[in-house]
């Protein structure tokens, strides 16, 4: 099963960090090298403080995968990939497909929460036609 | 279900002997074989190319267990480990369209297995956990889908697949989303190719939104005058829809044949064109690309009545006439010119006897 790797370089973590910001709660994951450097205090205010600001994180948090690949050899770590990197993946992908309007079929077997609408996905909810 | 071993010699007659779905119609049809492959990932693993060796062996196993309860119309299913195979195997299995080349070449845990019943081949852990290949001889590619639909359905009862209801199937390649379905079909037209225009008319196939690729797919070389003409996309469309496209194409293309051919029916190169196949069946050494060349010259040869023989006999020859079934035949490996030797002698000794010219 995937293991989760730590936020600054990527290593399996062994830490977790749970930062408070105005009553929100976020949850990072650090290997024990990384939380012993000198400005570990300073780097986990800024990870926490990504989510505000939407940036694509450099890895996936959940494979590991760094984004620089993705942008190097258009593929994609796991499954979880296609949230993290969500905004540069959906650019990506409305460039090569013509329509991402899904139409297939559906497994018989999957995450219920998968099947909502758009859930842990950035592409929007009208079909993309070119 | 049987997991072959290495040298389980009677598995790999059994798998030679059913698996020979690609080439079947290749000395008769235009269209040679329809395939659908689709690809499907499981979810809580990362993809195959970012798994580590232990990840890959729980994918593998996960897959595996999944296939158990599969009810194939065929007696056994065929599994091999891929590791376990010699090089003169794994490439057998690619020159039956089984496997692709990316997958021979891979160092970690992958198989393959294969349902002779449905003509059906998984690879496991190639560049997506799985990619289910469906085939048919002739323009059967509807067949092809309900077949690899229904072993996409029993695999997603027993597994959870990566799946998002806004996107699809997800997978490594953001090329394949959606649907995670390729139909391809082999041609073979010869007429178009002496005629010259094939070139013109798979480009003009192009343009209808549809790739034509070697005859290994992609990233490989036409041989003779065969032609791999799949869909490129993989969303916006259902599974029909989108080989409904594909059949669009074929049709025009089949059409085109035939025009060319009663064109070259009434040409008076045919004289020319039966001295120039009497030449290339007393060549010393053929090369497989030369080999292929002259079989679409005598397929063409026989449609437009210079030379009669059985299809499904000559058909027979294209398979062995490549490296890796030529080898394992031998059983032993041989030099390119010892093969080039080697098909030469077949065409002079076996081939030509079965022809009438």
């Amino acid at each position: 099963m995937i293991k989760q790797p730590c936020c600054l370089c990527g290593k399996e973590s062994e830490v977790s960090v749970v930062v408070v910001r105005n009553g929100r709660k976020s949850l990072s994951r650090f290997c024990r090298e990384c939380t012993g450097s000198d400005d570990f205090p300073g780097k986990v205010e800024r990870i926490s403080g990504r989510g505000s600001r939407r940036r694509t994180p450099e890895y996936c948090p959940a494979c590991g995968y760094p984004y620089r690949d993705f942008r190097e050899y258009r593929f994609l770590g796991c499954p979880e990939c296609y949230s993290h990197f969500g905004k540069e993946v959906d650019r990506y992908l409305k460039r090569i497909h013509s329509s991402l309007f899904y139409k297939g079929k559906t497994p018989s077997r999957t995450d219920p929460d998968n099947l909502k609408k758009g859930k842990g996905l950035s592409l929007s909810r009208k079909p993309v036609e070119k | 279900m049987k997991r072959a071993a290495k040298n389980d010699a009677c598995c790999w007659e059994a798998i030679e002997r059913n698996t020979s779905w690609v080439l079947e119609r290749a000395a008769s049809a235009t269209v040679v074989s329809s395939r659908i492959r689709i690809a499907r990932n499981l979810s809580g693993f990362p993809f195959p190319h970012n798994m580590t060796f232990r990840q890959a062996v729980e994918a593998e196993n996960e897959v595996w267990r999944a296939f158990l309860g599969f009810r194939s119309s065929g007696r056994e299913i065929y599994m091999l480990e891929m590791n376990a195979l010699s090089e003169m195997e794994k490439g057998f299995l690619c020159e039956r369209h089984m496997v692709s080349r990316e997958f021979t070449r891979s160092s970690m845990p992958c198989s393959v297995a294969i349902f002779p019943g449905e003509k059906i081949s998984v690879m496991v852990n190639e560049e997506d956990h799985l990619r289910i290949q469906s085939f048919r001889p002739g323009e059967r590619l509807e067949e092809a889908l309900l077949d690899a639909d229904r072993l996409d359905d029993h695999l997603s009862g027993q597994l959870s697949y990566a799946f998002s209801g806004r996107l699809g199937f997800l997978t490594s390649c953001p090329t394949n989303i959606g649907t995670g379905l390729r139909a391809s079909v082999i041609l073979h037209v010869p007429g178009l190719d002496v005629s010259g225009r094939g070139k013109e008319v798979m480009k003009e196939a192009g343009k209808q939104g549809v790739l034509v690729r070697g005859f290994y797919g992609e990233g490989s070389r036409s041989m003779g005058s065969f032609y791999q003409v799949s869909t490129r996309e993989t969303t916006g469309k259902d599974e029909k829809e989108i080989i409904e496209n594909l059949q669009v194409v074929v049709n025009l293309t089949v059409r085109e044949e035939s025009k060319a051919l009663l064109l070259l029916s009434n040409s008076k190169e045919k004289m020319e064109m039966e001295r120039s196949l009497k030449r290339r069946l007393r060549s010393s050494t053929l090369s497989s690309y030369a080999f292929f060349s002259l079989f679409s010259r005598l397929v063409l040869a026989r449609k437009l009545g210079i030379a009669g023989f059985d299809t499904e006999k000559i058909g027979r020859f294209l398979h062995y006439a490549l490296p890796n079934h030529m080898q394992l035949k031998a059983g032993r490996k041989m030099s390119p010119e010892e093969r080039d030797e080697e098909r030469g002698r077949m065409v002079r000794e076996r081939l030509r006897r079965c022809i009438d010219v």
